[in-house]
C-alpha cells in the first residue's frame, strides 16, 4: 500500500511538473485563425484595470467570423506595461499575429512584414482612411509600408485648466506663461487641499506633458530635437532656452505647484487625480480629462475645464509641441501564417464606420444603439462597462470622427476629436495644429539598430537625461549646474547621438 | 554522506544501483523535482549563448546555435558603461541592507517572541507577523503608494502633524532605499522567523535551568545558551539567503522606483529589464544577467567557505 501511495505521489508530482507549461494545441480547420495583441490603447484608455465580459468578447468573435470568415482572438495588454507585455509574448513564442508598436523597432530586426502588396490587394479603405503623412511615417525611404497608421499630427497635451475656479478668482483662463503662473499662486492659495498643476513625464501614446505642455514657450522648436545652425541634429536639452524653461519648473515644483508625484503617476493615478476634482491645471495626455469628463462633472458639479483659446504661449512663442505623425501602427508579425486575414478583418472595420462603431462600443443596444443610422448617429445607453473595445483595431481620427452622438458621456472627448465633423470643414482642437510647435524632424525614423551600432552610449545617455532633469525640476540637483550636466552628456557620447542622429536625419531630408 | 557524528551511512557502501533497486520507490519521488530542475532550471541555461552572441529571441531557436559569436563584447559594454560602478553599487547596497534587516530582524523577532511566556499572546503575535508575507509585490507597492502619496497619504500626513515637511519618500533619492526595505522587512520578517522558532523549541530546557541556578539573568541566557543553540540554523539560512541575495527585491525596486531615484534604486536585475524588455537589447540584458549570477556563485562559494572555516555548518565540503 506504501509503494502504491509513493508511486501514486510520483505521478502526480510528475504531471504537475509537467501541466504547469502546457499549452493546448489549437484544432486544424480551414477557417483562418489570427491573434491580435490589442495595445493600441483602447482597453487602456477604456478601464484596462477591469476586463470585458467573456460572453460579451465571444459575441464579438463570433460577429467577426460571420461578417469575415475569420476567427480572430485578442489579448489584451496589461495596463502601463503594454510594450513590456508585448516583448514578452514574441520572445515567448506565443502566436501574435498582429500588435501595435513603433515599426523601426521591429522592422530593424526582421520582426514584421511590409505591407504594400497586401494593402494594395485588399486595404483600399484603409488606404482612403488615412492621409498620405501617416503613410509616410509608417514607410521606410525604400517605401516600403511597414504597418497600418494609428496616428495623424495632433495636439494631445493642450493645457487643461479649471476655468471656474478662474472665473472665481477674477481671472481669464491663462494664456500666457506668467498668466498660468498667477493663476497657480491664486489656486496655491485659495484652494490648499487642490493640486494647482499635474503634469507628467511618460504618459500614453510616449506622451510627457510637462515637457510637450510647456517647452515651446522658452524654445524655439518645443520639446524635440532641433536643428542647430551647424546643420547638425541635437537634443532638446541643448536648445537655447530649455534652460530656462527647467528654472521654470524648477520654481514651480519648490512653490508646490507641480504635484510632487510627477515622474511616478500612471495613467490610473491621474485618471483618479482629475476625478477627483482636485486638479486646477492638466498638463497630461488630454484624453486623461476628456474621457471620464462625465464621471468628473458628476463628481463635481459646476466643474469646468477648458484649454486657452489658440493655445499657452511664453516668451518664445506657443508652448505646447504638436505629436507628429509617429511610426506607431498595427504591425503584422513576420511569423504571421496569415497576413492576409489581418488585413481582410482590418479592411472589414475601415469600409464602414457602423462596423468599427460595433467593434469600439460593443454589440448594437447593450452599451449604445443607433439613433439615426444612415447619418451614423448613435447615442450611448450606459456607463462603459462589460466592453473595453477588445476588437476596436481602427482606432485613430479617421474612423473615431466617421460617427456622431449627442451623448453627454462622451461629449468632452468627442468634441475634442471632431467626432461627425469629417467633410464639414470644421477643424476639431486635437487638430488645430496652430496652437502649437511641429518638431523639425517630423517623420524622421531614426533606427534602434543603427543607434545601437554607432552609439555605444545610448542607454547611458537616455539615463542621463530623463533621470538629471527629474533632479533639476525637483531641486535634487541646482540648476547652477546645468552646464556641468551637458558636459557630462558629451563626456557619455553626445557627440556620437548627435552625428548618428544627423546622419539619419539628413539621409531622409 | 555521513552524519553529524561522522560515521558513515552504510547505504553510501554499497554501489549505486543496488541503491537505486533497493529504493527504487524512494528514489522516484525525487523524479519530479529533477525534471523540473532539468527542464526549468539546467536547459534553459542554454539560452545563456544569447549572451556572446548578437540574436534576438524572436528569431527561431536554431539561429542560437548558429549565429556568428560576438565574444565577451556584451560583457565589455557593460562593464565600460557609465552607469556599471553606480548599479553595482545599487545592487550590492540594496543586497546588503536586505541582509541587514531582513536576515537579522526575524532572528530577533524570533527571540522575542520566545520570551513571551502566554501561549495565546504568543500565537496571536505569530498569526499576525505572518499576514503581510502573502501579500503579493504588486499589493506591497500599492500599499506603499498609498501611504506615501502627498494626496492625503498616511504617512506625509502624520509627518506633518509632528510639525515635520513631508516629501514625497519615494521620489527622493534620500529616502528611497529605507522605504523599500522598511516594507519589505514588514512583509517577510513574521515569515522568516520560522525556522529560528522551530530551531528555538529544540534548545533543551535544562540548559536554561542550569545557567538560571548559575545566576545568568535572561540576557545572559540569550547570549549563551539560545543564540549558540540556533547558530546551526542561522549559519544555514544565512548560507541559503546570500546564495538568492542578489535574486530578490528586484520586483518590489521595479515596482517602487521612478528616474529621478535612479541612482539610488537601479540594481542590475531592473537595468536588464530596462535593457531587454523595453529597449528589446536581449543579448546584452543576457550578458548582464549572466555577469549577476557569476557574481552570486562567488558569494555563495564564499559564504560556504567563511562559514566552514567557521566551524559552522556548510552546504558543500
Amino acid at each position: 500500500m506504501k509503494k502504491v501511495l509513493v508511486l501514486f505521489t510520483s505521478l502526480l508530482l510528475t504531471f504537475h511538473v509537467f501541466s504547469s507549461g502546457t499549452q493546448e494545441v489549437g484544432e486544424t480547420t480551414a477557417t483562418p485563425k489570427i491573434v491580435i495583441y490589442n495595445n493600441n490603447g483602447v482597453i487602456s484608455g477604456a478601464g484596462g484595470e477591469t476586463a470585458s465580459s467573456p460572453e460579451i468578447l465571444e459575441e464579438m468573435k463570433a460577429w467577426v467570423l460571420s461578417e469575415t470568415g475569420i476567427e480572430v482572438e485578442v489579448i489584451a495588454p496589461v495596463v502601463g506595461q503594454e510594450s513590456q507585455k508585448l516583448n514578452l509574448l514574441l520572445a515567448s513564442g506565443t502566436q501574435v499575429d498582429a500588435f501595435w508598436g513603433n515599426w523601426p523597432d521591429f522592422a530593424s530586426r526582421n520582426m514584421i512584414l511590409p505591407l504594400n502588396d497586401l494593402m494594395a490587394q485588399y486595404g483600399s479603405s484603409i488606404e482612403a482612411a488615412w492621409p498620405e503623412e501617416s503613410f509616410a511615417a509608417m514607410s521606410d525611404t525604400k517605401g516600403n509600408l511597414w504597418g497600418i497608421p494609428r496616428t495623424t499630427p495632433f495636439m494631445g497635451n493642450p493645457l487643461y485648466v479649471r476655468a471656474d475656479w478662474a472665473k472665481e478668482f477674477g481671472m481669464d483662463i491663462p494664456g500666457t506663461i506668467d498668466e498660468l503662473e498667477d493663476y497657480l499662486a491664486a489656486v496655491k492659495k485659495n484652494k490648499p487641499d487642490s493640486i494647482p498643476l499635474l503634469a507628467e513625464m511618460k504618459g500614453k501614446h510616449g506622451s510627457s506633458g510637462i515637457f510637450q505642455t510647456f517647452a515651446g514657450a522658452f524654445t524655439k522648436y518645443g520639446a524635440s530635437n532641433w536643428l542647430d545652425s551647424d546643420g547638425k541634429i541635437k537634443p532638446q536639452e541643448l536648445q537655447p532656452g530649455y534652460r530656462d524653461f527647467i528654472i521654470k519648473m524648477n520654481e514651480w515644483y519648490k512653490a508646490g505647484y507641480i504635484y510632487p508625484e510627477f515622474a511616478s503617476l500612471n495613467r490610473n493615478i491621474i485618471r483618479d487625480l482629475i476625478k477627483s476634482g482636485k486638479v486646477a491645471a492638466n498638463a497630461t495626455w488630454y484624453s486623461n480629462v476628456t474621457v471620464p469628463y462625465a464621471t468628473t462633472e458628476a463628481n463635481n458639479p459646476g466643474i469646468d475645464m477648458e484649454f486657452p483659446e489658440g493655445g499657452l504661449t511664453g516668451p518664445m512663442g506657443k508652448a505646447e509641441t504638436i505629436n507628429p505623425a509617429g511610426a506607431e501602427g498595427m504591425l503584422i508579425s513576420a511569423k504571421c501564417e496569415h497576413p492576409e486575414a489581418v488585413i481582410k478583418v482590418m479592411e472589414f472595420f475601415y469600409s464602414n464606420p457602423a462596423n468599427h462603431q460595433v467593434a469600439y462600443m460593443g454589440p448594437e443596444n447593450n452599451l449604445w444603439r443607433w439613433t439615426d443610422k444612415s447619418k451614423l448617429q448613435f447615442e450611448i445607453l450606459k456607463d462603459r462597462t462589460g466592453y473595453l473595445g477588445d476588437y476596436a483595431f481602427a482606432m485613430g481620427l479617421p474612423m473615431e470622427r466617421a460617427v456622431s452622438t449627442d451623448s453627454p458621456q462622451m461629449a468632452k472627448h468627442f468634441g475634442y476629436l471632431g467626432v461627425g465633423t469629417v467633410g464639414s470643414g470644421v477643424t476639431p482642437d486635437g487638430l488645430d495644429y496652430s496652437r502649437g510647435k511641429m518638431p523639425v524632424d517630423a517623420g524622421v525614423v531614426y533606427d534602434p539598430q543603427i543607434i545601437e551600432k554607432e552609439i555605444p552610449g545610448y542607454a547611458d545617455i537616455q539615463r542621463m537625461r530623463e533621470e538629471e532633469v527629474i533632479k533639476f525640476i525637483m531641486g535634487a540637483r541646482p540648476v547652477s549646474e546645468w552646464d556641468a550636466f551637458i558636459d557630462e552628456l558629451y563626456s557619455i557620447g553626445l557627440n556620437d547621438w548627435i552625428e548618428s542622429y544627423t546622419r539619419m536625419y539628413k539621409s531622409q531630408r | 554522506m555521513s552524519t553529524l557524528s561522522g560515521e558513515r551511512s552504510p547505504s553510501i557502501n554499497r554501489p549505486l544501483w543496488r541503491n537505486l533497486r533497493k529504493d527504487k520507490f524512494l528514489y522516484l519521488l525525487m523524479l519530479p523535482g529533477l525534471l523540473y530542475f532539468l527542464l526549468f532550471r539546467y536547459i534553459p541555461l542554454m539560452g545563456t549563448l544569447v549572451a556572446f552572441k548578437d540574436v534576438a529571441p524572436f528569431d527561431n531557436a536554431a539561429t542560437i546555435l548558429s549565429s556568428q559569436w560576438v565574444g565577451l563584447k556584451h560583457f565589455s559594454a557593460f562593464i565600460s558603461s557609465h552607469y556599471f560602478w553606480n548599479i553595482m553599487k545599487n545592487t550590492f547596497a540594496l543586497a546588503g541592507l536586505r541582509m541587514v534587516f531582513e536576515f537579522f530582524c526575524p532572528v530577533l523577532l524570533a527571540l522575542l517572541i520566545n520570551e513571551v511566556r502566554n501561549r495565546y499572546l504568543k500565537k496571536t503575535i505569530q498569526t499576525i507577523s505572518y499576514m503581510p508575507y502573502f501579500l503579493s509585490n504588486i499589493v506591497l507597492a500599492g500599499l506603499v503608494f498609498q501611504l506615501l502619496t502627498m494626496n492625503n497619504g498616511v504617512i506625509p500626513a502624520v509627518v506633518e502633524s509632528l510639525g515635520g515637511n513631508p516629501v514625497y519618500y519615494l521620489g527622493d533619492s534620500r529616502y528611497f532605499r529605507t522605504v523599500l526595505v522598511s516594507a519589505i522587512v514588514w512583509r517577510n520578517i513574521g515569515w522568516g522567523t520560522i525556522v529560528y522558532l522551530a530551531a528555538l523549541s529544540g534548545i533543551d530546557p535544562q540548559l536554561y535551568e542550569a545557567a538560571r541556578i548559575d545566576g545568568a539573568n535572561r540576557f545572559r541566557q540569550t547570549i549563551y545558551i539560545t543564540l549558540p543553540g540556533i547558530s546551526f540554523a542561522i549559519a544555514i539560512m544565512f548560507i541559503l539567503r546570500i546564495s538568492v541575495i542578489l535574486n530578490q527585491g528586484w520586483e518590489e525596486t521595479l515596482l517602487l522606483y521612478n528616474p529621478g531615484v535612479y541612482s539610488v534604486a537601479d540594481i542590475i536585475d531592473t537595468y536588464v529589464w530596462r535593457m531587454g524588455l523595453e529597449q528589446m537589447r536581449y543579448s546584452f540584458a543576457t550578458a548582464v544577467g549572466f555577469f549577476k549570477s557569476l557574481l552570486a556563485l562567488a558569494l555563495v562559494l564564499m559564504s560556504n567557505y567563511i562559514a566552514r572555516k567557521s566551524g559552522q555548518q556548510s552546504m558543500y565540503r
